[in-house]
C-alpha cells in the first residue's frame, strides 16, 4: 500500500498519498483548484499561476506564502489554504489579466466566472487572441516526439510556433497540439485528402472501403477514434461501411480493425507493406518494428515500418511476420495519454497481447512480440528498436510460411498461419506444455483450429456432439482473438461475416427465447457447407469454400435486426434485463447507436421501432460517398 | 570570405556536438555572419541533436541573435540605469532620426544597425554609445553626429569584438605541489623587486573607452625611445575603480596617481617622473573640498574611505599574467586548503566567516555548499554566475576582467569543499556576452591555470580534480536567475523553474549544483587566506565582509567602490562619491537594479547591508547604486525599470508576463499626463499579483521599483496625474522648454535641434518656437550654460 501523510486543507485534516504534488493531492481530496496549464500526463510547468495556494507549517515560525500547487511536493504537516484572501486576490487579478489578454476565450471566461470574476479592470490588448501561453501544446509536442513547436520570443510578445514564419517543418500533423489547446487557439483545416496545420499541408491517406469484402460488421465504427465510418444499408438491403474522405484523418485504425481487409488506404505510401512488402518476403533474421509515423523515427534502421498509427496493424499482420521467419515484431506507440489517436494505441497493445498468445499457441514463440511506448524525446524510438533487437532471444524458424502476398487479410490470414503452424511438427514441439496439452489431447476435434468459426463450431458441436470437451478451448481461443479487437463472429469464416458479432462466447438459452433458436437454425445452414459442397477434409478448406458461396445469405438487415429484437422483447417481457443484457454484451446489436441506448438500461421496447432505425440508415447514405461500389 | 556553409561547419567544429553548445554556436554564427540564417538553423539542429524548433526558440529568445542580417556597422546605445538617468533615451531618439531607423532596425543598404543594450558595464561614463565595438563615453547630442559619421566611414567588415587577441607569452611553471608554488612565488617576487618602476595603467571598461590601449602604446613608444625597457615595466590592469578620473595611471612603487591622462602625456611622465623622479602637478588629483593637489593614490579621499580587500589587487596585477597573481600571493589559499583541510572544514570556515551570496539574495554560501555536499551524486557542478544583468552594475565585469584568477581560485576551493572526495566536480562560468573583454580575460586565465596544473586532474598533487568551462549568455537578464542560467548552459531558453527542489539537490543536468556569483567566489580565497575570524571582523552582525558597489549616476566620483558592510548610504554617496554633480540636490539612490528600489534622502543614514535594504523596500542586489538628483523623475525611473523588466521577462508565467505589461501601460500613461488617480489602486493590485503570483525571483521582485517610488515619492506621481506636471522636467509630454535671458548665443542648441525649432543669431539670445518643439530635450541636455529651462 502506498504511504500516506497527513496535511491540513482549509483547516480540515486529511490523509494524502506521499510523493505527489500538492495539486494532485488536493484534487484527490476533491478540493477545487483552478488550472489552465495542467495535464495529468505532462510534466507540470507552473505557467498559468492559477493553482497557487497558501501554505504554512508549524515548523516555519509563522511564515506563510503562496506556492504553485502543481509543482509543490506534499509534505507531512503542511497547512494548506485554497481559499485564503491572498489566494483569491491573486487568482482574481490573474483572471482579470487573462481576460484582458484573451477576451474572446470562452474557456478563460468560464474559469473566471467560476472564481467570481465577470470583467476586467485592465484594458484589452489590440492584438488580443486566445493564446494564454499555457505551454501545453509545446509540452505535448515534445512529449509525443516531434518537438515541432516551441515557445518563440519572450515576455509579452511570446508566441508559439515551429519557427518565426510558423511553417511546421517537423510537424507530423498529429493534431495533438490542437486537441490539447484549452482555448482552441491552434487552427487547422481539413479538406478531402489533406490537412493543413502550422502552414503545412499533409496528404491524408484516406481510408476506403472495398465493398465486395465489406460485411457491414461495424468493427470500423467501433475502432475509429473520431466516429467517421458508418455502416449503412444499401438499397438492396446489404450492410456496408462508408467513410467520408473529407473528415477521415487517415490514421488507418479502422483498417487494422477490419476483419476482412475491406478497408484500404490507397494513398498511403506504404500501403503495400500490409499485404506484400514484408509478408511476401522472407523475414528470417530480421526484426520488424511498426512505429507511429507521428513520432520521429530512426530512418536508417532496417525493419522499421512507419505506420500512421499502430492501430493500423492487425493480429494477422504480426503473426504473418513471425510465420515468415522474423525474429520478432514490435509495435511502437507514442504517449497514449496525450495522443489524439490513443484508441489506436490501445487496440495495438491489445492485439499484441492476442498475437503473443496465438503465437505461443501456434508454436511461434509469444515472447517475440511486444508493444512499447518509447521514452519521450527524439531518441526514444531509436533506443526502443535497439533494445528490442538486443533483448530478443533469437529462435530462427526452420522455414517460412508460404503465404502469398495477395492473400486475404484479416481473420483469413490468421487462420492460414495457424493452419500452417499446425502442419509443422517442429513448431508443435515448441508449444508450451499447458497449451500443448489442450492443443493435442483433443485429436477428435480437428476443427478446433478453425478459429474464425469458433462460435459456429461451438454451437454445432454442442448440438451435435454434446460429449465433446471443447468448450474451454474455444473460449480461450476466442478470448485471445477478442483482445485483438477482432470480433468473434456468429458466422462461418471471415468471408462470411454476418452482421452480428459476439463479445463473449455466450450461448443463448434457446428454450427461453424460442424464436431466437430459429436464428440459430439459420446459422445452422452453414453446416451445409460441411456436408454439401465443401466437405470437411480436416483442413477447413471445405467449410471456407462453401461459406464463400453462401456468404450473403446470412446477412441481417436493419429491419430484420429490429424485428428480431422485438421478438426477443416479446419473448421475455417480465425480465427485460437478464437475457437481454447479455444480448447487449455480446453486441448482438452491432450499431453503436443502438448499443449505447441499450447500455443506458432503457427497456428493450425502445428498439421495437422499425421506423426510427430505418430512417437513420437512409440518412447515413450520405456518408458512403466514396465507398467503392464493386458488387452491385 | 568563405561561403556561409563552410563558416557554419567551422563554428560547429569548435564545440562538442551536444545541445549544451547551442547558445555558443549561435553566438559565433551571429558574430561571423551578422545573422543566424535559416539554413544555419537546420544544420545546427542536426549537428547538435536539438529539435529545429528549439533552435528557432533560442534565436528568438536571446536578444543577441537576429534572423535578418545586421548592418555592416553596429551602433549600440547603452540603456543601463546610469546611462538612462544621464539621457540615453534622447540619444536613441537622435540616432533614430539621423539614421531613419528605429532601435533594433537596420538601414536598407545594410550599412548600419541601431540597437539598445542593457548595460555594457561602463556605467561611470554614461551615457555610452558603442560603435563597432568601440566605447564612446559621456556622449552628448552635439558629438553624436560626428561620431556616427566617423564610424560609418571606417571600413570594418565585422562588428564583433576582437576575439583574435592572443594571450601574451607568459612563462608558465607547472605547479604540482604547494612547495613548487612557494618556490615560484619567491622567484617572481625577487624578479619584480629588481624592476625599478612599474607604470600601472587602468584598462577597465571605462578607461578603455577613453583610450587606454592608445596610452599603453604611447608609453611603450616613450620607453623604447629612451631605451628604458629593462628599468620600466608597463602593467595593464583591470579597473582601478575611480572611473570618473580616467584615464588613470599609477607610477609604482611610489604610488603616484595621475588622472585624466592623455596618450600624449606618456613621454612627459617617463621623462619627469621615471627619469627625474619629479611629480607632474598638472596631472594630479585635486580635492574639490580643499583645492589641494594630492600626489599619492592612498591619500585620495575616494580610496581612503574604502576598504578595498578585493579591488586593491586589480591595480597590482596584469590579469593576463598568472604570475602577477601568484606573486601577489595568489593560489596560496588553495594550496593550503588542498594540503591541509578536509572539505567539511572548508565549509565550516566559510560558515564562520558568514559569507553571503553577493548576487542579490544574500543566501548563506556555506548552507548551500553543505547541502550540495550532502547530496548523493557521482557528479556535481560548481558554477559561477557572471551574468551581471543589472543595468548600472559592473563590478563583476571588473573583477573578471581585472582579476580572473581570484574567481577561479575561489571556485576551485569551493569545488573541493563541495565535491572533494565524494563526487566528480565540474564547473562553468556563465558570462554575459555583452562583456567580451571579460570573456577574453577569463579564457586566457583559465588556459594559464590549466597549464599551471591548477585546473584539471590531480590539482597540487592532492588527487582532487576540477575544471571550468565558459558558457556565454545570449543577452537575457532573466538568465541571471539560477534555474534559468542552468537551462541556458544546457542550451535551452532561459525559462526559470520553481525551486521547491533546490538546485543544490538537482540543478544543472539534474545534478547537485552550487551557483555563486563572481564577487562571492572572489571572497573565498580571502576567507581561506586570512581566516574566518578576520573576515567576519568586517561588516555588520548579519552581513560580513565588504561589498563592491558601482556608484554611478548623478554623483561626482563615479566608479567602483568597495566598502565594509554597514557603511551608511550617506558616507558612500557623499564621502566617497563626493556628492551630487553640478551642485544639484540629492533625491534618491537606487540599489538592487530592477529588483530593488529607490531609497530617499530621509533614509541616507541607513547602514547598507542585506537586511537593512530589504527592510526599506529595496535590496542589495548585485551592487548597482545609481544616484539620482532633482532632475531625475521618479515616475520615469519606475517606468524605465518596468519597461526593462517587461522586455526581459521570459514570458513563461502569466503573473509576470501579463502583470508587467499592464503595469508598464499604466506608468506610460502617467508619464504621458494621461494617468488618473484610479491608476494607483490598480498598480497596488498588480504589486500583489506580482509578489504572490510570480514563478521566479524576477517577477516576485518586479514591483519593487514602482512600489518604492510610490512609497517615497508619491507626490511626484500625483503631480503627473493631478497637475499634468513632471517636477523633474523629464517626461516629454509634460515638459516645455524655454530659453532664458542668460543665453549667450553659442548656437549649440540650434545645431542640435532636430525640428529646427530654435532660432537666433550667434552671440544673440535664442528662442524656441513652441509650436515646432517636440520636447525632445536635446537642447536642454546640450546647453552648457543652463540657459534652457524646463517647465
Amino acid at each position: 500500500m502506498n504511504e500516506t501523510i497527513s496535511i491540513t486543507v482549509n483547516d480540515r485534516r486529511a490523509q494524502v498519498a506521499a510523493g505527489t504534488t500538492l495539486l494532485t493531492a488536493l484534487r484527490d481530496l476533491g478540493v477545487h483548484v483552478p488550472t489552465l496549464c495542467h495535464h495529468e500526463s505532462l510534466e507540470p510547468s507552473g505557467a498559468c499561476r492559477l493553482c497557487v495556494v497558501e501554505v504554512t507549517h508549524e515548523n516555519w515560525r509563522g511564515w506563510s506564502g503562496l506556492v504553485t500547487s502543481c509543482l509543490y511536493p506534499v509534505e507531512a504537516g503542511l497547512q494548506v489554504s485554497t481559499i485564503s484572501e491572498r489566494v483569491r486576490a491573486t487568482r482574481r487579478t490573474l483572471l482579470e489579466l487573462y481576460l484582458s489578454r484573451c477576451p474572446d476565450s470562452d474557456v478563460v471566461r468560464a474559469v473566471a466566472r467560476g472564481e467570481g470574476v465577470d470583467g476586467t479592470a485592465f484594458p484589452t490588448r489590440q492584438d488580443a487572441d486566445r493564446c494564454i501561453q499555457c505551454g501545453l501544446c509545446t509540452r505535448v509536442c515534445i512529449d509525443l516526439g516531434p518537438a515541432a513547436i516551441a515557445p518563440l520570443g519572450r515576455g509579452t510578445e511570446k508566441t508559439v510556433g515551429p519557427r518565426p514564419d510558423h511553417v511546421g517543418e517537423d510537424c507530423t500533423g498529429c493534431l495533438a497540439c490542437a486537441e490539447i489547446c484549452p482555448t482552441g487557439e491552434i487552427d487547422f483545416t481539413r479538406r478531402d485528402g489533406s490537412l493543413e496545420i502550422w502552414k503545412r499541408e499533409f496528404e491524408v491517406p484516406v481510408c476506403t472501403v472495398e465493398t465486395q469484402h465489406c460485411r457491414g460488421c461495424g468493427a470500423c465504427e467501433q475502432a475509429c477514434p473520431f466516429a467517421i465510418p458508418r455502416v449503412v444499408a444499401r438499397r438492396d438491403g446489404e450492410l456496408v461501411a462508408g467513410i467520408s474522405p473529407s473528415t477521415c484523418t487517415g490514421c488507418g485504425i479502422c483498417a487494422g480493425a477490419c476483419p476482412t481487409g475491406a478497408i484500404t488506404q490507397p494513398d498511403y505510401p506504404d500501403t503495400d507493406m500490409t499485404g506484400q512488402r514484408l509478408v511476401a518476403g522472407d523475414l528470417r533474421g530480421m526484426t520488424v518494428t511498426y512505429a507511429c509515423s507521428r513520432s520521429p523515427l530512426p530512418a536508417s534502421v532496417e525493419g522499421v515500418i512507419a505506420v500512421p498509427c499502430i492501430g493500423r496493424i492487425g493480429v494477422d499482420e504480426i503473426l504473418a511476420c513471425l510465420a515468415r521467419g522474423a525474429d520478432g515484431v514490435q509495435l511502437l506507440c507514442r504517449d497514449r495519454d496525450t495522443c489524439p489517436y490513443s484508441l489506436g494505441g490501445r487496440l495495438g497493445e491489445e492485439r499484441v497481447e492476442t498475437a503473443r498468445e496465438l503465437a505461443a499457441y501456434a508454436g511461434l514463440g509469444g515472447e517475440r512480440v511486444r508493444y512499447r511506448q518509447p521514452a519521450a524525446g527524439p531518441a526514444g524510438p531509436a533506443d526502443a528498436v535497439a533494445a528490442f533487437r538486443d533483448g530478443l532471444a533469437r529462435s530462427p524458424l526452420a522455414a517460412s510460411c508460404p503465404l502469398s502476398g495477395d492473400e486475404a487479410t484479416g481473420l483469413d490470414r490468421t487462420l492460414a498461419v495457424l493452419r500452417w503452424c499446425k502442419s509443422r511438427p517442429e513448431l508443435r514441439q515448441r508449444i508450451p506444455a499447458p497449451i500443448a496439452d489442450r492443443f493435442d489431447t483433443n485429436e477428435s476435434a480437428p476443427n478446433i483450429l478453425y478459429l474464425g468459426e469458433l462460435v459456429e463450431l461451438d454451437l454445432l458441436l454442442r448440438q451435435l456432439h454434446p460429449e465433446w470437451q471443447l468448450q474451454q478451448v474455444l473460449a480461450d481461443a476466442a478470448a485471445v482473438l477478442r483482445r485483438a479487437g477482432m470480433t468473434v463472429r456468429l458466422a462461418a469464416s471471415a468471408a462470411t461475416v454476418s452482421a452480428l458479432r459476439a463479445e463473449r462466447l455466450i450461448v443463448l438459452d434457446e428454450s427461453a427465447v424460442p424464436d431466437f433458436a430459429g436464428e440459430i437454425v439459420t446459422f445452422g445452414v452453414l453446416a451445409k457447407g460441411n456436408d454439401t459442397t465443401g466437405s470437411d477434409d480436416g483442413t477447413g478448406e471445405g467449410i471456407l469454400a462453401a461459406a464463400d458461396r453462401t456468404a450473403f445469405r446470412f446477412r441481417i438487415t436493419p429491419a430484420e435486426r429490429v424485428a428480431m429484437l422485438a421478438r426477443l422483447a416479446a419473448a421475455a417481457p417480465d425480465r427485460p434485463c437478464a437475457s437481454l443484457q447479455e444480448l447487449a454484451q455480446i453486441r448482438l446489436l452491432t450499431r453503436p447507436g443502438s448499443w449505447q441506448t441499450f447500455a443506458r438500461g432503457e427497456p428493450i421496447t425502445a428498439f421495437a421501432q422499425p421506423a426510427a432505425t430505418g430512417s437513420r440508415a437512409t440518412r447515413d447514405d450520405s456518408t458512403t460517398g466514396t465507398t467503392r461500389e464493386t458488387d452491385t | 570570405m568563405p561561403p556561409q556553409a563552410a563558416v557554419i561547419e567551422e563554428i560547429l567544429d569548435r564545440y562538442p556536438a551536444a545541445p549544451a553548445s547551442l547558445v555558443m554556436v549561435l553566438q559565433d554564427v551571429q558574430a561571423s555572419l551578422n545573422q543566424v540564417p535559416a539554413d544555419a538553423v537546420d544544420r545546427i539542429a542536426e549537428r547538435l541533436q536539438v529539435p529545429r524548433s528549439q533552435v528557432h526558440s533560442a534565436v528568438s529568445f536571446y536578444k543577441a541573435f537576429t534572423v535578418d542580417p545586421r548592418g555592416k556597422h553596429q551602433i549600440d546605445v547603452c540603456m543601463g540605469t546610469a546611462c538612462h538617468v544621464r539621457g540615453a533615451e534622447r540619444l536613441v531618439g537622435q540616432l533614430s532620426e539621423q539614421l531613419g531607423i528605429e532601435a533594433g532596425g537596420t538601414t536598407e543598404d545594410l550599412e548600419v544597425s541601431l540597437d539598445t543594450v542593457h548595460c555594457v558595464g561602463a556605467c561611470a561614463l554614461g551615457p555610452v554609445v558603442v560603435m563597432d565595438g568601440d566605447f564612446h563615453g559621456e556622449m552628448e547630442p552635439r558629438k553624436l553626429n560626428k561620431a556616427v559619421k566617423k564610424c560609418c566611414s571606417t571600413d570594418t567588415t565585422c562588428s564583433c569584438p576582437d576575439e583574435t587577441a592572443t594571450a601574451p607569452a607568459v612563462d608558465i611553471t607547472h605547479l604540482d605541489s604547494a612547495d613548487t608554488l612557494a618556490v615560484l612565488r619567491e622567484r617572481l617576487r625577487r624578479a619584480t623587486a629588481t624592476d625599478s618602476a612599474v607604470i600601472s595603467i587602468c584598462a577597465g571598461s571605462g578607461c578603455r573607452a577613453l583610450g587606454a590601449q592608445q596610452m599603453v602604446a604611447a608609453f611603450a613608444e616613450a620607453i623604447a625611445a629612451r631605451d628604458l625597457g629593462d628599468r620600466v615595466r608597463i602593467q595593464q590592469n583591470g579597473c582601478h575603480g575611480f572611473c570618473e578620473r580616467g584615464l588613470i595611471c599609477v607610477v609604482r612603487p611610489r604610488g603616484v596617481f595621475y588622472e585624466k591622462v592623455k596618450p600624449r602625456d606618456a613621454a612627459e611622465i617617463i621623462e619627469q617622473t621615471i627619469e627625474k623622479g619629479e611629480i607632474i602637478e598638472r596631472l594630479l588629483y585635486e580635492d574639490p573640498q580643499t583645492g589641494e593637489k594630492i600626489a599619492l593614490e592612498k591619500d585620495i579621499p575616494f580610496y581612503a574611505h574604502q576598504q578595498r580587500l578585493l579591488m586593491s589587487q586589480n591595480a597590482l596585477i596584469d590579469p593576463l599574467n598568472i604570475n602577477d597573481y601568484i606573486a601577489a600571493g595568489g593560489y596560496q589559499a588553495l594550496a593550503e586548503v588542498l594540503d591541509r583541510e578536509q572539505p567539511e572544514a572548508v565549509i565550516d570556515e566559510v560558515q564562520r566567516a558568514g559569507l553571503r551570496g553577493r548576487g542579490g539574495g544574500g543566501f548563506h554560501a556555506a548552507r548551500k555548499w553543505s547541502s550540495c555536499r550532502r547530496a548523493d551524486a557521482a557528479r556535481k557542478y560548481i558554477l559561477c554566475n557572471a551574468d551581471e544583468g543589472d543595468p548600472g552594475a559592473f563590478m563583476d565585469c571588473s573583477l573578471l576582467e581585472g582579476n580572473p584568477h581570484s574567481v577561479i581560485e575561489g571556485m576551485i576551493i569551493g569545488a573541493y569543499a563541495i565535491a572533494g572526495g565524494n563526487a566528480q566536480a565540474e564547473g562553468y562560468v556563465y558570462v554575459r556576452a555583452e562583456y567580451p573583454v571579460a570573456v577574453e580575460h577569463l579564457t586566457i586565465a583559465l588556459d594559464q591555470a590549466r597549464r599551471a596544473g591548477l585546473l584539471g586532474s590531480d590539482i597540487f598533487g592532492s588527487g582532487f580534480s576540477y575544471d571550468i568551462a565558459i558558457s556565454r549568455g545570449g543577452g537575457s537578464f532573466v538568465c541571471g536567475e539560477s534555474t534559468a542560467l542552468m537551462k541556458s548552459i544546457e542550451g535551452q531558453i532561459g525559462e526559470p523553474r520553481a525551486k521547491y527542489i533546490h538546485t543544490s539537490t538537482s540543478g544543472l543536468w539534474e545534478k547537485p549544483t552550487v551557483l555563486n556569483n563572481v564577487e562571492s567566489w572572489a571572497n573565498v580565497p580571502l576567507i581561506m587566506a586570512g581566516g574566518a575570524e578576520n573576515y567576519a571582523a568586517v561588516g555588520t552582525e548579519k552581513s560580513k565582509g565588504t561589498k563592491i558597489f558601482s556608484l554611478v549616476g548623478k554623483v561626482n566620483n563615479t566608479g567602483l567602490v568597495e566598502v565594509p558592510m554597514g557603511m551608511t548610504l550617506r558616507e558612500i554617496v557623499f564621502d566617497i562619491g563626493g556628492g551630487i554633480r553640478d551642485g544639484k540636490q540629492f533625491k534618491a539612490v537606487q540599489t538592487g537594479g530592477p529588483s530593488g528600489g529607490c531609497v530617499p534622502e530621509s533614509l541616507l543614514d541607513l547602514p547598507v547591508d542585506f537586511d537593512a535594504l530589504t527592510e526599506v523596500g529595496s535590496m542589495m542586489g548585485s551592487g548597482g547604486m545609481i544616484v539620482m538628483d532633482e532632475f531625475t523623475c521618479m515616475v520615469d525611473v519606475a517606468r524605465y525599470f518596468t519597461g526593462f523588466l517587461t522586455e526581459e521577462s521570459c514570458g513563461k508565467c502569466a503573473a509576470c508576463r501579463l502583470g508587467l505589461d499592464q503595469m508598464q501601460r499604466i506608468l506610460e500613461r502617467i508619464c504621458a499626463g494621461e494617468g488618473t488617480l484610479d491608476d494607483i489602486p490598480v498598480l497596488e493590485q498588480l504589486f500583489q499579483v506580482l509578489d504572490d503570483g510570480s514563478l521566479c525571483g524576477l517577477g516576485k521582485s518586479a514591483a519593487n521599483p514602482v512600489r518604492s517610488t510610490l512609497r517615497y515619492f508619491r507626490a511626484e506621481y500625483e503631480a503627473h496625474i493631478n497637475e499634468n506636471r513632471c517636477p523633474a522636467g523629464v517626461c516629454r509630454a509634460l515638459v516645455t522648454y524655454a530659453i532664458t535671458e542668460d543665453c549667450n548665443g553659442c548656437t549649440l542648441c540650434l545645431d542640435v535641434c532636430p525640428e529646427q525649432a530654435i532660432s537666433g543669431r550667434k552671440k544673440e539670445l535664442h528662442v524656441i518656437d513652441t509650436d515646432r518643439c517636440n520636447s525632445c530635450g536635446l537642447c536642454y541636455a546640450t546647453c552648457k550654460f543652463d540657459s534652457i529651462v524646463a517647465s
